[in-house]
């Protein structure tokens, strides 16, 4: 049975002793989306990725991987696949050339066509030579360079100057052109959300190993609203505000806060339920980052 | 296929320097192992030294080199690029286990090979199949798994050395100092395939699941099991799985002429060698229904003596059947408690008939064959241009002798005839560097008054035993007091 479904996992968890890694999870990643996964630093991003490849054996639930069950992946299917990774270890003795053609008879779809070229790798130099994000454009030219119908990448963006971001990027867009239309699933755990929020198509967000929201970008640019109330005396300063909004601050006559259904047509009651005083509410859209600092912040905070 | 050899290319590029690393130390190996042959003068002091240098570092980098190719694709891990890459683990075990066949085992044996063919014997025999398969199974495959199972060249280097030192220690531990009381050669091919298969099963779930923690559970859980098979087998207790192989191998009444009888007071006190607490005990015993000249081979009995409410059965122990009689070796403990009683003894002997070949007679050359497969070579010492009572003889045999092999010198007219003839003892090759047992003969005997000459060894008799078949017999024996053959 095939699904529209890239990735699929049902209650799928994860734990290192008594740490949970990852919570019982259940996330669908639709074929041809390009799926931006955020969260903190040991939210989970990595463990769910390696758990997804068969590199991390998950403590139950389960995946599947282009119909595949994770725990079954062989070799086939990662001439479909392919993995980037930030610190991915590589054979360091060999030169950027001898790697990719290392690699080539691995792949029956191998086309790299110019893209050493394109990211500006020298071909002789050893991997051990190159800087950190020489390492990344080439992990990422030796995975474009099969074609694969699904890419995961892990923090690929994490340390890398603007120029080799802006490389990475074009690169990725470029190819995520396909020429026979079905363009590739692309799942990106990053910190550098607004690097990914131009060609993003879902977002998701793990925190501690929770899925916050996984659900398409455009739906989530449109949900997540800041708002900012003027209200005609000033703030109260100890107020219980409704636990939805996301890092209220108030100031002077201001009320300023993060709202997961700011696109909501009953915002307006809710807003003037919460605060009588009010006498403008103004509505703002904000980007991914600032979405996901708003839920990271309320998380800690909660906690 | 086609993976694995391209693989082993990459391999095989990324290990060239040490590679050549290696077949130039095996070069040096082959150059100095001679140097220590007997009948060989060499004067210079460091070789010795050298060999056993050799000796350290050749096995030494065959833990690197090993762990350099097991690491390229590392099993320990989480941030390999190989595991998200379409590699069949078929092809990348195979791949490695090529490298270590083609480019370790193959350059080492082809060194023990020009060593074997430079004394004059041909090493393609079955105890190159035997010492290969024990390079494979004791070195070669636990430093691969060692490998497996350890993330860097230093963690596998220390796990290795600590895991050579706790397996002595256990089996020292374990055997006692007494070490093993019988030897059980039939068991090494039993053992070998056992261990065979558990490594085979081993490399398959760790390259096959990539789980090096239940790898490195099995592989604890091996060693224990090893150990057990090696305790129970050279210990060779009654109800051991090494007495059930020594039982199937040599089957009661396979040769229902040969049985032993008791001959009481055919002569006393006669003494073996005694261990630290074994004592050696001839029993007057004989074996009847031998053809004449043929022997007995890897002989092993087990006892069971009763004297009053008191009772003992010994393991299978080796023992030795002359004219004065069947050695028992008895704990001295045992030994005080039954030395004065009437006691009862029961006994089980287990053995190989080996008859002789007919023998040949091979006048002294610079170099000659002998029968065996065996080369022997006439040394005269630097200070002597021709032969002379100076001159060695060394005889020559590639990976072991399997069964026993008499030499009998014929000396010149008038010079006295070696009573005894020299008898290569049987070896079943091995793991070390030189392939080839060497057994030098006394060419020629101290010049003679009246002899006219020097006493020169001028042929040499070969006889060669082969086995005729293994049996077992045993022999009840109501009373018995040991006091009566075991001495003061």
């Amino acid at each position: 049975m095939t699904s529209d479904a890239a990735i699929q996992t049902h209650q799928l968890t994860m734990r290192f002793g008594k740490h949970v890694a990852l919570a019982p999870l259940d996330l669908t990643i639709p074929r041809g989306s390009v799926y931006a996964l955020a969260g903190h630093n040991g939210a989970g991003k990595t463990t769910l990725l390696k758990v997804l490849l068969n590199v991390l054996h998950p403590t139950s639930g389960s995946a599947t991987i282009l119909n595949t069950p994770a725990t079954q992946l062989d070799s086939s299917i990662f001439t479909r696949v392919g993995y980037v990774a930030e610190g991915q270890e590589m054979p360091e003795w060999m030169t950027v050339r001898e790697f990719m053609n290392y690699l080539q008879p691995f792949y029956p779809t191998w086309d790299e066509g110019t893209l050493l070229h394109d990211l500006d790798l020298p071909e002789d130099r050893r991997i051990s030579e190159l800087s950190r994000g020489m390492r990344m454009k080439l992990a990422l030219a030796s995975v474009l360079a099969f074609r694969p119908e699904l890419i995961l990448m892990d923090e690929p963006f994490s340390g890398l100057d603007p120029l080799v971001r802006d490389e990475l990027t074009r690169t990725l867009i470029d190819r995520l052109a396909a020429d026979d239309g079905t363009p590739p699933t692309v799942l990106i755990s990053t910190h550098d959300l607004a690097e990914i929020e131009p060609f993003a198509t879902h977002a998701a967000m793990l925190h501690n190993g929770h899925l916050m929201f996984a659900e398409p970008l455009y739906g989530l640019l449109d949900r997540f609203r800041e708002i900012t109330v003027t209200l005609s005396d000033a703030a109260p300063t100890k107020h219980n505000y409704p636990r939805e909004w996301m890092c209220t601050e108030s100031s002077g006559a201001m009320v300023r806060f993060v709202h997961p259904h700011g696109s909501s047509a009953s915002l307006e009651d809710e807003v003037r339920n919460a605060l009588p005083s009010t006498r403008t509410i103004e509505t703002t859209s904000i980007g991914l980052r600032e979405i996901f600092l708003a839920v990271t912040r309320t998380q800690r905070s909660a906690a | 296929m086609t993976q694995a050899l391209h693989i082993f290319r990459k391999d095989l590029r990324h290990q060239r320097i040490d590679l050549a690393i290696y077949i130039a130390l095996l070069i040096v190996t082959e150059l100095l192992v001679p140097t220590g042959w007997p009948g060989h003068w060499f004067s210079n002091e460091f070789l010795p030294w050298l060999r056993i240098l050799l000796n350290i570092v050749v096995p030494a980098f065959w833990l690197v080199m090993i762990a350099r190719l097991v690491h390229e694709e590392a099993i320990v891990g989480n941030r390999q690029f190989w595991t998200t890459r379409p590699y069949h683990w078929t092809s990348l075990l195979g791949a490695k286990l090529l490298f270590l066949l083609v480019c370790i085992a193959l350059p080492y044996f082809v060194m023990q090979w020009c060593l074997a063919l430079y004394a004059g014997v041909s090493p393609f025999g079955i105890g190159f199949l035997v010492s290969a398969a024990m390079h494979v199974l004791i070195v070669w495959i636990p430093m691969f798994l060692f490998a497996c199972l350890t993330p860097t060249l230093a963690s596998t280097f220390f796990t290795t050395l600590g895991g050579v030192v706790v397996w002595m220690g256990v089996v020292a531990f374990l055997l006692g100092g007494s070490g093993p009381e019988a030897d059980a050669p039939f068991a090494r091919p039993t053992l070998g395939t056992l261990f065979a298969i558990m490594f085979v099963a081993l490399l398959v779930v760790v390259y096959r699941k990539r789980d090096y923690k239940l790898g490195r559970i099995l592989m604890g859980c091996t060693a224990v099991v090893f150990l057990l098979l090696i305790f129970s087998v050279s210990k060779l207790s009654p109800s051991s799985p090494g007495t059930l192989l020594l039982k199937a191998r040599y089957r009661e009444g396979a040769a229902p002429q040969l049985h032993l009888n008791y001959v009481p007071g055919y002569f006393k006190g006669h003494r073996g060698q005694d261990s630290s607490w074994l004592i050696a005990v001839s029993v007057p015993v004989e074996l009847l229904g031998l053809p004449d000249g043929d022997r007995l081979h890897n002989a092993a009995v087990q006892y069971h003596l009763e004297a009053g409410t008191y009772r003992y059965t010994s393991p299978w122990r080796p023992t030795a059947l002359t004219s004065e009689g069947m050695t028992l070796r008895i704990p001295r403990e045992v030994l005080n408690r039954v030395r004065q009683a009437d006691a009862h003894l029961t006994m089980s002997l287990a053995a190989e008939q080996i008859t002789p070949n007919q023998p040949q007679t091979t006048a002294i050359r610079d170099r000659f064959a002998i029968p065996g497969d065996g080369s022997c070579d006439a040394i005269n010492p630097p200070y002597e241009t021709s032969r002379s009572s100076a001159t060695t003889v060394v005889c020559h045999f590639a990976y072991g002798v399997p069964y026993p092999v008499e030499i009998d010198a014929t000396m010149a007219p008038g010079c006295p005839v070696p009573m005894v003839p020299m008898q290569v003892p049987t070896y079943d090759g091995g793991t070390g560097f030189d392939p080839m047992t060497h057994w030098p003969i006394r060419a020629g005997l101290a010049h003679l008054p009246g002899a006219g000459s020097n006493c020169i060894v001028q042929s040499l008799t070969t006889t060669v035993y082969h086995p005729v078949m293994s049996f077992r017999t045993s022999l009840d024996i109501p009373s018995i007091r040991l006091s009566d053959y075991a001495g003061s």
